[in-house]
Parts: C-alpha cells; sequence; structure tokens
C-alpha cells in the first residue's frame, strides 16, 4: 500500500461549546480524486480549514506523504505544496489575472518586483488551464467561471501536490463545470491529488474515486466510487437514530377547506431565485429546505420587502400586494425572522427593552416612546418567552446565542403577524432554547398563522413542516407532504440535477 | 444597575488617576512661571498690561513686543502680557479683548483691526475701570484714552509728495492698502490729497490686499503686467518690504517704489535699489510708550492730549546706513 | 439606551467640573486682585463664544449618532451668516427677512448633503466634504471677500426679544439642546435614529424607514448650524465667507468627547453640549496661563485623544 498523500488521524477541531470535528480519520492516496461530502454543518469547511493551514486542530494529527505536519500559517501549507481553492472566490477584482496568481507571493529580485517573470508563468498555467483569458486581464471583468480557473491558476502556480476545491461549482454553468472538469482530470492524471469537497453527488461521482462522507462532525465512512451508488452516500450522509417524530395531540396542520393565506406566484430575482411559486394555508408550517446557494434567504427578504422582485406576484387573503418596503408589509402581518440575527437582528447599542418594542413600534408609526408602558411589554414578553435575563434593562451582548434568538422572535410575534417568515431560527442555538422555538412556531400555526420556515437543518424541517418544499439553486426543486417526508427523500431532492425527477 | 455601579468604579479611578496626573504635571511645567509672576514684595503687586497687535503673522508687530516688555522691565511693577489673534481677524481680536476685560487686567494697549467694530467692548472695558490706550491704529470714536502712533495723513502727504517729485508731476501711479484699519485709511487720504492737485499724475488702481502679504506679492506681479507704464507704487502699508522678493516684477529703472514700514529686510531693499523711499514708524515705542502711558495713567498722570504723535522717519537712499544703525542700537537696547 | 445616559453624560460633567475647579485653583490670583476665570462675565464669556459651536454640535451628534458624519457646519455657518449680513446690511432687507433667506440656504445645503447620502449613497464623509466646499465657496462668491459689519447696522442696544445680546447665544444653545435632547429620548423618531446608527441592517429588517430617518438627520444638522450662522452674525457682529473655518473638526470633538461614538448608535445632544464647554473652558483658561500662548493646540488635542481612551475603556468593560 503506497504511503498516503494525505491523511487526518483523529483530528478534533471544538469552537467554544460547538463541536465542529470529534476525531475524524481517513486517508487520501496519492494521485486520486477523492470527494469530501456531507451536509450543512458536517465540518467539511472546517477540516479543509485544517489542511490549508487556516485552523489548528485542538488534538490529532495531520500527516502529508506519511509525515505528521504541524501547519502554524496558511504559508507553512503553502510551503508543503498544498493549494486550496475557496468556495468564496477570493480574487482581487481591481487587480490584473498575473496579480491575482501571485498576491503575496510576488517574484522579487531584490525588492523589485519581476513583472516578465511573473506573466511568463501566469501564461503558462493560463494554456495549461486552457482559459481564455490575458495576464493582464483585469480580474473584475472575468466571469464568475474564468475568475475560478484563475484561483485554481493561483493554487498550482507553485509546486503543488495537493489541490483541494471546496464547492467550486457553486456559480457555474454546465458548460463551466465540464470545462472545470476537463481540467481536474489533467491534473489528476499529472500526479497532483485532488480533494473535492461537494454535495453535489453527480459531479462528485463524475469526477472522484473515492467517496469520504462526514456527519455531524465524524467520520461515517470512505466508499469506493466505483462500488457503490449515490443512494448509499445518501443514506452515510444523514443515517441516524431519529428520534419518533413527534406528533401533535391536537389536530394541527392547515384545515383542507382554508382559502390560501400566502400565495406566492412566479416570483423572480435575478440572479438569486426565479420562479418561484408557492401557497400557504393559514395553520400551515411549510419548511423550505436548500443547502447553500439555494436562495431561501434572499426570497425570505424579498417576501418582506426588503428588495423589490423583478417579476411575480404575491397575494394576502386572495388580494395581490405590493409592499414599498418593510413597514408596510408589517402593517399586512407579515414578520421576518432574519438568518443572522447579529447583522439582521439586533441592536447591540440599545438594550431588551429598545430590542423588543422597536419593530412594532416602527409599524404603528407611532410618535412618542412611553417607557412605562414599553418596559411593562418588554417583561411581559421576557416572562412569556422565558428569555434567560435578568430584565429589560440589559443588553443584548450579555445573553447567550438561544435568548438572543429568543428576543429576535419575540419582538415579531408580539405583533400577532398572520404570515410568518423564519430563516434559520435556531442557527446557533443550544438544544433547549432550539426545542422552545419550535414550540413557539407551532404555537404560531395552532392559532392561525401562515409559517414559512427556512432551514438547513433537516431533523428540525422533518420535526416541524406539514410540507417540505426544498429549493436548489433559485428554483423549487419539488414538495413532500409532511407525512410522506423523509430524511433521504429530502435529500435526494435537494442534490440531484436540476429538472431531474425526485 | 449593578453593573452601571461596576462601571461607574472603574472610570472613576480611572479618571482620578487622569487627574492627579493632570494636576501634577500641570504643577511641574506652569509652577516655575507663577512664581516668576508673583516674585517680588506682596504688598506691591505687578500691574498687568494686556498689549493686543492686529495679528500675530505680521512681523513688524514683534519690535512693539520687544519695546513693550522692555519698557515693564525699567519700569519694574509691571507684567506685559502679549495676545493677538493669529491672522487679522477682526473677530478674533474682539474675543480677545473681551477676554482681558473678564480677566479684569490693569491696562489695555490695542492696534485695533477694524475701525469702529470694537469701540463697543473698548467702552465697556473704560466702563469696568480699565484704561485703555491705541498705538499704530486708532480707535478715535471710543472712549480710548489716548493714542499712540503716527499721524497718517500726515505720513500719507509725505509719501504723495515725495512721490510727485520724483516723477516731476507726471505719470500712472499704482497705490496698494488694505480696507478695514483706519490708520491705513488716513495714510490713503493723505496720499490721495497730494496726488489730486497733479494733473499729471493718474491713478490707475487702489488695490486692497486684505492684510495678506502673499496676495501683495501676486498683485504687484499682476499689476506691473498690466500697466506696463506704471512709473510708481505707492503702499500704504509694510507688506511688499516685509520679504525680500516681493518686489522681484518690479523694473527700479522704470517704476519707483515706496512703501511704509521700515523694519528688516526693507532697508536693504532700499541698498539694492528697488525701493527709493520708506517711511519707518516707532515700532519699538508702540510697546514701549503704550506702556509707558499706561503706567502712567495708573499712577494717576493723564497724558497732556489724547494724540501723542509718535513722528516719522523717512528713509532714503541717502540716510539708510545711518538708520540701520540706529536701528540696530534699539535692538541691542542701547539707545 | 437610559442607562447609558446616566453613566456617559455624568462623566462628562465630572470632567468639566474638575476642569473648571482645576483652573480655579492654578489661575488664582494673589494679593486681592480678583479672579481672573472664576467670574461672572468670564463665565458668561465662555457660553457665549462655545455657543456657536455648541449649537451646531447639536446637529453633529445627532448625524454621528446616526451612524454619519458632517464635515460641513464650518461651512454653513460662514453661508448663513454672510446671507444674513448681505442681505440686512447692504440688500436693506428687514433682519427677520434676512434670517429666513440665511434659513432658506442653510436648508438648502442639508437637502443637498441627505440627497447626496441617501438617493446617491455616497459615504457621508464624501457627501459632506463635498457640501462644505459648495457652502464655502457659495459664500465666497456671495461676498465677492468683502464682509458685512452687522453690528453697525443694528441699532445700539439692540436685544433680540428682549434678550440681553451676551446671553443670547448661550440661550439659544441651551434651549435647543433641552429641546434636542426630549426629541431623541422621548420620540420614536429619536430612538430611530439610535437604531439606525447602532445597526441599519437591522433597522431595516425592523421596518425602520432609515432612509427618512437620515434625511432628517442631515438636514437638522444643516439647519441648526444655519442657527449657529445666525446666531453668530447677530451676537459677534460680522458675516464674513471665512468665519468658523475648521470648526467642524471642534464640533465633531465635541460631540465625541461628549459620549458620540463615530460608530454610531451611541451618545446624546446633552453630552456634545457638555463637551463642547469642556473646550470652550480650556480656550479660554488655557491662554491665561503665561508661557502657554501657544500651547493651547496642542492640549486640546491631548485632552480629546484621553478622554477618548477613557471612554474606551469604559466601553470595554462593559462587554
Amino acid at each position: 500500500m503506497s504511503i498516503p498523500a494525505v491523511s487526518f488521524r483523529d483530528v478534533r477541531k471544538s469552537f467554544g461549546a460547538v463541536r465542529a470535528l470529534g476525531g475524524v480519520s481517513f486517508d487520501v492516496a496519492a494521485g486520486e480524486a477523492h470527494a469530501l461530502v456531507g451536509e450543512n454543518g458536517a465540518g467539511k469547511s472546517t477540516l479543509l480549514k485544517i489542511l490549508s493551514g487556516s485552523l489548528r486542530p485542538d488534538s490529532g494529527e495531520l500527516c502529508l506523504a506519511g509525515q505528521p505536519v504541524a501547519l502554524a500559517r496558511p504559508r507553512d501549507a503553502l510551503a508543503h505544496g498544498i493549494g486550496i481553492v475557496h468556495q468564496e472566490m477570493l480574487a482581487f477584482p481591481d487587480l490584473t489575472v498575473t496579480a491575482n496568481i501571485f498576491a503575496g507571493r510576488e517574484l522579487t529580485r531584490g525588492g523589485l518586483l519581476r513583472e516578465r517573470a511573473m506573466r511568463d508563468r501566469t501564461r503558462t498555467l493560463i494554456e495549461r488551464l486552457h482559459i481564455p483569458v490575458s495576464p493582464d486581464d483585469v480580474a473584475g471583468t472575468l466571469s464568475a467561471a474564468y475568475r475560478q480557473l484563475v484561483q485554481v491558476a493561483r493554487a498550482l502556480a507553485f509546486e503543488c501536490r495537493i489541490l483541494a476545491l471546496d464547492e467550486p461549482t457553486t456559480s457555474l454553468t454546465d458548460a463551466e463545470v465540464d470545462h472545470l472538469f476537463r481540467v481536474l482530470a489533467d491534473l489528476k492524471g499529472g500526479s497532483t491529488t485532488l480533494i473535492y469537497v461537494s454535495h453535489r453527488l453527480p459531479e462528485v461521482f463524475a469526477l472522484c474515486d473515492r467517496i469520504t462522507v462526514l456527519r455531524d462532525g465524524t467520520h461515517a465512512g470512505t466508499f469506493d466510487r466505483a462500488a457503490t451508488r449515490p443512494d448509499a452516500i445518501v443514506r452515510a450522509m444523514v443515517g441516524r437514530d431519529l428520534p419518533p417524530r413527534v406528533v401533535d395531540a391536537e389536530a394541527s396542520g392547515p384545515r383542507p377547506s382554508d382559502q390560501p393565506r400566502f400565495t406566492i406566484d412566479r416570483l423572480t430575482r435575478r440572479p438569486c431565485f426565479e420562479d418561484v411559486s408557492l401557497t400557504i394555508r393559514p395553520g400551515e408550517i411549510v419548511c423550505l429546505f436548500g443547502l447553500v446557494g439555494s436562495g431561501r434567504s434572499e426570497l425570505l427578504e424579498t417576501l418582506f420587502a426588503l428588495h423589490a422582485p423583478d417579476a411575480g406576484t404575491i397575494a394576502i387573503d386572495g388580494g395581490e400586494c405590493r409592499f414599498a418596503a418593510p413597514r408596510d408589509a408589517a402593517r399586512a402581518g407579515l414578520a421576518l425572522v432574519p438568518e443572522d440575527r447579529q447583522q439582521q437582528g439586533l441592536f447591540f447599542n440599545l438594550d431588551l427593552r429598545h430590542n423588543l418594542v422597536l419593530p412594532r413600534e416602527a409599524a404603528r408609526s407611532s410618535l412618542v416612546v412611553r417607557p412605562r408602558a414599553e418596559q411593562a411589554d418588554a417583561r411581559a414578553m421576557i416572562r412569556a418567552w422565558r428569555i434567560k435575563t435578568p430584565g429589560p434593562e440589559t443588553f443584548p451582548d450579555s445573553l447567550s446565542g438561544g435568548n438572543q434568538q429568543k428576543v429576535v422572535v419575540a419582538r415579531w410575534l408580539a405583533m400577532a403577524p398572520r404570515i410568518l417568515l423564519m430563516d434559520e431560527p435556531t442557527k446557533g442555538v443550544d438544544v433547549g432554547a432550539k426545542f422552545e422555538i419550535h414550540e413557539i412556531i407551532r404555537r404560531q400555526a395552532r392559532e392561525g398563522a401562515a409559517c414559512l420556515v427556512a432551514s438547513s437543518d433537516l431533523p428540525e424541517v422533518l420535526e416541524l413542516a406539514h410540507r417540505v418544499v426544498v429549493m436548489r439553486e433559485g428554483r423549487i426543486q419539488g414538495e413532500i407532504a409532511g407525512e410522506r417526508a423523509d430524511e433521504e427523500s429530502v435529500m435526494r431532492l435537494a442534490t440531484a440535477e436540476p429538472g431531474a425527477a425526485a | 444597575m449593578k453593573r452601571s455601579f461596576h462601571v461607574a468604579s472603574g472610570f472613576s479611578r480611572t479618571l482620578v488617576l487622569l487627574a492627579a496626573a493632570t494636576f501634577a504635571l500641570a504643577a511641574a511645567c506652569g509652577g516655575g512661571n507663577r512664581d516668576a509672576a508673583t516674585s517680588g514684595d506682596p504688598a506691591t503687586r505687578k500691574l498687568r498690561f494686556a498689549v493686543i497687535p492686529k495679528s500675530l503673522d505680521l512681523p513688524v508687530f514683534s519690535y512693539a513686543k520687544v519695546g513693550a516688555e522692555r519698557a515693564a522691565a525699567e519700569l519694574g511693577n509691571v507684567e506685559v502680557i502679549w495676545r493677538g489673534p493669529e491672522t487679522a481677524d477682526q473677530l478674533r481680536q474682539k474675543e480677545i479683548l473681551e477676554s482681558f476685560i473678564t480677566q479684569r487686567v490693569d491696562g489695555i494697549a490695542i492696534s485695533s483691526l477694524g475701525g469702529d467694530f470694537l469701540n463697543e467692548t473698548i467702552n465697556r472695558a473704560m466702563d469696568a475701570g480699565i484704561p485703555v490706550v491705541t498705538w499704530d491704529s486708532d480707535a478715535p470714536n471710543s472712549k480710548r484714552i489716548a493714542y499712540y502712533g503716527v499721524d497718517d495723513r500726515a505720513a500719507g502727504r509725505i509719501m504723495g509728495e515725495e512721490a510727485v517729485r520724483m516723477l516731476d508731476g507726471k505719470g500712472q501711479v499704482a497705490l496698494i492698502t488694505s480696507i478695514g484699519a483706519v490708520n491705513l485709511a488716513r495714510r490713503l487720504e493723505g496720499v490721495q490729497e497730494v496726488l489730486a492737485k497733479h494733473p499729471g499724475i493718474k491713478v490707475v488702481e487702489v488695490y486692497d490686499i486684505k492684510e495678506d502679504s502673499i496676495r501683495c506679492a501676486e498683485i504687484i506681479a499682476s499689476g506691473t503686467n498690466r500697466y506696463p507704464d506704471l512709473r510708481a507704487w505707492i503702499s500704504v502699508g509694510g507688506w511688499p518690504v516685509f520679504t525680500r522678493n516681493a518686489l522681484d516684477a518690479v523694473n527700479p529703472a522704470k517704476t519707483k517704489f515706496i512703501a511704509f514700514d521700515t523694519i528688516p529686510p526693507a532697508p536693504e531693499l532700499i541698498r539694492a535699489g528697488k525701493v527709493q523711499l520708506l517711511i519707518g514708524q516707532k515700532y519699538f515705542g508702540w510697546g514701549a510708550e503704550s506702556v509707558k502711558l499706561l503706567a502712567g495713567i495708573k499712577a494717576g498722570k493723564m497724558p497732556p492730549s489724547p494724540v501723542v504723535d509718535s513722528g516719522v522717519d523717512v528713509v532714503t537712499a541717502a540716510n539708510v546706513d545711518e538708520y540701520v544703525e540706529r536701528w540696530k542700537a534699539l535692538e541691542k537696547g542701547t539707545h | 439606551m437610559k442607562r447609558l445616559w446616566r453613566t456617559r453624560e455624568l462623566s462628562t460633567v465630572v470632567i468639566l467640573a474638575l476642569e473648571v475647579l482645576f483652573f480655579a485653583w492654578y489661575l488664582a490670583p494673589d494679593g486681592d486682585r480678583s479672579h481672573p476665570f472664576l467670574n461672572g462675565p468670564n463665565a458668561l464669556l465662555i457660553l457665549k463664544y462655545s455657543s456657536i459651536y455648541g449649537i451646531a454640535a447639536i446637529g453633529a451628534a445627532m448625524v454621528i449618532i446616526s451612524g454619519g458624519v458632517d464635515l460641513s457646519p464650518g461651512a454653513v455657518i460662514a453661508l448663513a451668516s454672510v446671507v444674513l449680513g448681505g442681505l440686512f446690511v447692504e440688500g436693506g432687507w428687514s433682519l427677520g427677512a434676512s434670517v429666513a433667506m440665511a434659513i432658506a440656504a442653510g436648508l438648502t445645503a442639508g437637502l443637498v448633503t441627505s440627497a447626496l447620502v441617501v438617493l446617491v449613497g455616497l459615504p457621508p464623509f464624501i457627501a459632506t466634504l463635498g457640501v462644505m466646499g459648495i457652502a464655502r465657496g457659495a459664500a465666497f462668491i456671495f461676498t465677492q471677500a468683502r464682509f458685512f459689519d452687522v453690528s453697525g447696522a443694528l441699532p445700539p442696544g439692540w436685544q433680540p426679544f428682549g434678550i440681553p445680546l451676551d446671553w443670547f447665544a448661550p440661550g439659544a444653545m441651551i434651549g435647543l439642546a433641552v429641546l434636542f435632547q426630549v426629541l431623541m429620548v422621548r420620540f420614536q423618531w429619536g430612538r430611530a435614529i439610535y437604531a439606525v446608527g447602532g445597526n441599519e441592517t437591522a433597522a431595516r429588517f425592523s421596518g425602520v424607514a432609515v432612509g427618512a430617518v437620515k434625511t432628517s438627520v442631515y438636514v437638522l444638522a444643516a439647519l441648526l448650524s444655519t442657527i449657529a450662522g445666525v446666531v453668530l452674525a447677530v451676537v459677534q457682529g460680522q458675516g464674513k465667507a471665512d468665519l468658523a473655518m475648521g470648526y467642524e473638526l471642534d464640533i465633531i470633538a465635541s460631540a465625541v468627547v461628549g459620549g458620540a461614538s463615530l460608530s454610531g448608535g451611541r451618545g446624546s445632544v446633552i453630552g456634545a453640549v457638555l463637551g463642547t464647554l469642556i473646550f470652550g473652558v480650556l480656550r479660554n483658561a488655557l491662554p491665561q496661563i503665561p508661557g502657554a500662548t501657544f500651547y493651547d493646540r496642542l492640549i486640546v488635542g491631548v485632552v480629546v485623544i484621553v478622554i477618548v481612551v477613557m471612554d474606551q475603556l469604559l466601553v470595554r468593560r462593559t462587554r
């Protein structure tokens, strides 16, 4: 057995209380194309960051060509011949292709840049990767695909023995993906080891020799591509001991006779999402499931009038609505609990009373601040939603993530919305708060609200949803009724080729 | 509530440390100065006279400061506080004057920037029991006790007459002034009065340079360009001769230059032939005489007349060397 | 927000009190002379000359709390003084009409600023820098570098609204400060400013009309600078295009010393006025220290840094 190019031995990494990786071990053979797959949050990006030297593992070790190495910084990884093409396009849009490729690692002689040498090297790389650009083109003017390939060229500019790509095809068209794959196949032939991180199984099966599955930060299996089928991979990605589905004692869910509360018709906002149509009835919880890049957040923000759609309409209780600003949407009975509570939800310069009361007062266009009434309301909300804090005069930074999320949820629910939009309502929230927030959502539905919850947390989706709608790359892939939804069927829709049958 | 208390204690700790540091630093730095001011017999405390020039950026006033401080040293019981606006800004000068009133100084000597603008403030000082004298530039309609300086109109007339003599009564003349100060206006009147009597002399333009020496140089250059037949420049202020190169554009063979003020490097310009005539004021006297006047007033001796004429020096190539020798002696304090 | 008000403004008051006490001790005269610093007329003088900065600092504080910055106060003050002076002294307009036109000029500047920031999306630094140049330039063009002697055109002993002239400026400053402090704390609109400054995205997501809030803040700041310019022209007596040069930095420093954070969401109007007084006392007292005439700029700079550093320590302790 030849020495593996890369070996992970019991690698562990935690961020505070959150465990990202819990003892991952597997090998990557020299010269192979090795896929790393898993759900959102399974630990793929963390593992890659450890490989590229951006993070150091809490314990365990990384071996390159059989030798254990300690990578203190990305420079060390580069020195060992590890090149990374990141998920977020890290190109410098105002610099030329040459400058991008050599950024941070310019060729110099005595402090002066060796322009000619860099340009020549760039030309060689460009030809090798068949990118039809010139070394002096400005990166910002290139298409996403070519910028992606420039990233690959950057990784290859120095002796690169291990090339890792993190979700490289998210923004590429099919033709561009083919081009990329041809390039990667070439590289594979030339003794470069490829590590390909993706959740797109068709691509993985097209390109890679072996597939490692991560699940919840642990190693869930390494498979030979030739000896396995996508089904098995999917099962490994999600397979866990599922708690029995909690079914409400009282009748829950929409009554079939009810008129739809919220109708979305062919809503489009390029380039985020296109042709989205959906109806939600009062009392119904629709979960919008999708992986990175599916456009769910943008859809919810457009529904709440934070952005204007390019095409399509929305209707509430049958009457078409056009909102100029979020305040109008709020007045009409919508509420949006945003994805990023720190950036989009909380005011850290104001105390809890203001945080809880502000949207309601904004929607009402009230003139005067009534401190005593607001204090009382805030106290009532804290009690009702069991927010763990001494009182409304504390500031949000003293709350835990779960309680912060409850504040954001509480402020909107206090307005008794008829349509509740939520984006990742339990992201970064501890188990106890998660359960409470789920209960809150269910109670809202029972009281007649139409709920649209976007989530990439599959168990949450399955627990909450009366109906699961799967989005992929800005389009609705399909719907599965609550009873018939299970992890495999949902994941299959989420990772399938666009347009393929479920 | 609990947290705000914790915050206050940490903060006030820093605050107290800082206050202590400031006190210590200030005491160390400025303590010496205070002692100097209060040395001497506590029974005969020093009189504090404020001397306020038109601005701090005109070098001509620094001689007034020297004169004032020398007179104070001679008198022995006088302390001079020299303070003025950084540039010729009427509002700033008013603010400084008001500040001295509230500081209750014992006397004020001021070279007023703007005509009647300071009258009300000067009157307030006088009403508050602070004697005010003016120097260099008067505020005649205020309640000021006395003015020490040149008879501006007469000085202007001298300049006009010399210009007429040099030009044989014929030719184009350009005038330079700065609108605002009374003394400059009077000098200008004197010049124009004399020139008007000679029909052969034509005043092509009166330039207002707003007390800006740099603008003055620009104007001389552009004026020389515009009026190629210009026979003479007359400047009622010293801006053109405060530097050596403001007159580079002027051709001395064709155009004569007459200016006010003789402080260095002006005499050199006479020696170099660029300037034909300078009117000199008693610069050291501005400071010295004003201080002596105030001291006299405080001792009960009012000046015999509200206008104390200092007289002028007329400096040409003929007597420039002697003038410079006298100046050096004055500077050394051995006059 | 309320709890921070109590702590931060209180500490500013303490700093001001310490400062006054320090100079009262340091400048104490010997013998039977009266105190040059600690006397009634001097206090009034400090208030009078600080009020020009103070009135404009109210507007600056609101802008900074909203997350922006305003570099135009000095230029707008000059423009207002020049419009008032020109129309009243040379144009023969009535005082009331001249004041109205000056206010119109200032409001125009404010509308231009808000349009640039809200509609065009320019960073406030750039937008107000541009308006500063335009306003200052307009003032110079209007005056052709003359100046207008307003005090000469007013009847002697004239008192605006029956208030002695020297009391008018501080009275205006205190009155406006109280008015705007109440607006900021007791009205939804004021809270919206804190929200926009604290987290503009969250404000948008919460249904706050962010564009309207920002527009109002820049327009009000310009209006307050205009009022400061009118007060300057009437009380100090001149309308000149080169007035108030560089005031914007002192005004911003006053707001920051009084508790405003340049990253937005914190501060208060009262704090800004207190900050103005801190600098006003320094400006008045430092020249009275023998030998310190040219040190006042240096000391003011050091004081700003020291107070802001203390403020940072305070903030860090709360986190």
